[in-house]
């Protein structure tokens, strides 16, 4: 069973709810409820630590963070912390070399904050030059 | 005009019919029998319960 076998039988308990089937709605809502027990039990990540802990785990002189996951627009470690809330510093997390995963206490999905580290800087598209010709755009030299 | 929303009605019932048994034909491609037979319960008895529905209201 695989995440896409759980969304159409979410979306089809949803329409017979939405045409008035509600006993048949409740039978494949139940039919969702088992199959994604046993998805959670082979597929569920543990997140095991809260985000101030994820990111402390990387070193700011060396990496810096791409929050809205578009390789575009890196904040450094330190301005990450200043700029979020208590409950996303808080929120559940994990890590891995180059992601930090967590669980955003806004609308509690699951959201990936690659980490970048140094020499990869340079790599980042800068979208504000991608209508020149050259196509410096889609680099953004680091300062050196 | 109760031709037409009959048969809109209509419409939106049988594309309920398909998409259920779409998902039970995946569920078997895949060898979840199990599943698209429970699956397969629900289609019986809406359809039994929709054509009861029609001829009954008409």
């Amino acid at each position: 069973m695989d995440l896409n076998k759980l969304h159409a039988l979410a979306e089809l308990a949803d329409q017979l709810e939405n045409q008035g089937f509600i006993v048949e709605a409740n039978n494949v809502h139940n039919l969702f409820l088992k199959q994604a027990d046993q998805f959670n039990e082979k597929n569920m990540v543990e997140l095991p630590m809260d985000v101030s802990d994820a990111v402390n785990n990387f070193d700011s002189k060396n990496y810096k963070l791409d929050p809205e996951g578009n390789w575009q627009d890196l904040v450094s470690i330190p301005e990450f912390i200043d700029n979020s809330t208590d409950e996303l510093t808080h929120a559940p997390a994990a890590v891995d070399k180059n992601h930090i995963v967590l669980e955003n206490p806004e609308n509690k999905k699951i959201e990936v904050i690659n980490v970048v580290p140094r020499e990869h800087w340079d790599t980042i598209h800068d979208p504000k030059q991608e209508d020149q010709e050259d196509g410096k755009g889609f680099i953004k030299r680091a300062l050196d | 005009m109760d031709h037409k929303m009959d048969q809109k009605e209509d419409e939106v019932k049988a594309n309920l019919l398909n998409q259920i048994n779409q998902v039970i034909s995946e569920l078997e491609n895949e060898n979840e029998e199990v599943l698209a037979k429970q699956l397969h319960q629900v289609f019986v008895k809406l359809s039994y319960k929709l054509k009861v529905k029609k001829n009954g209201s008409k």
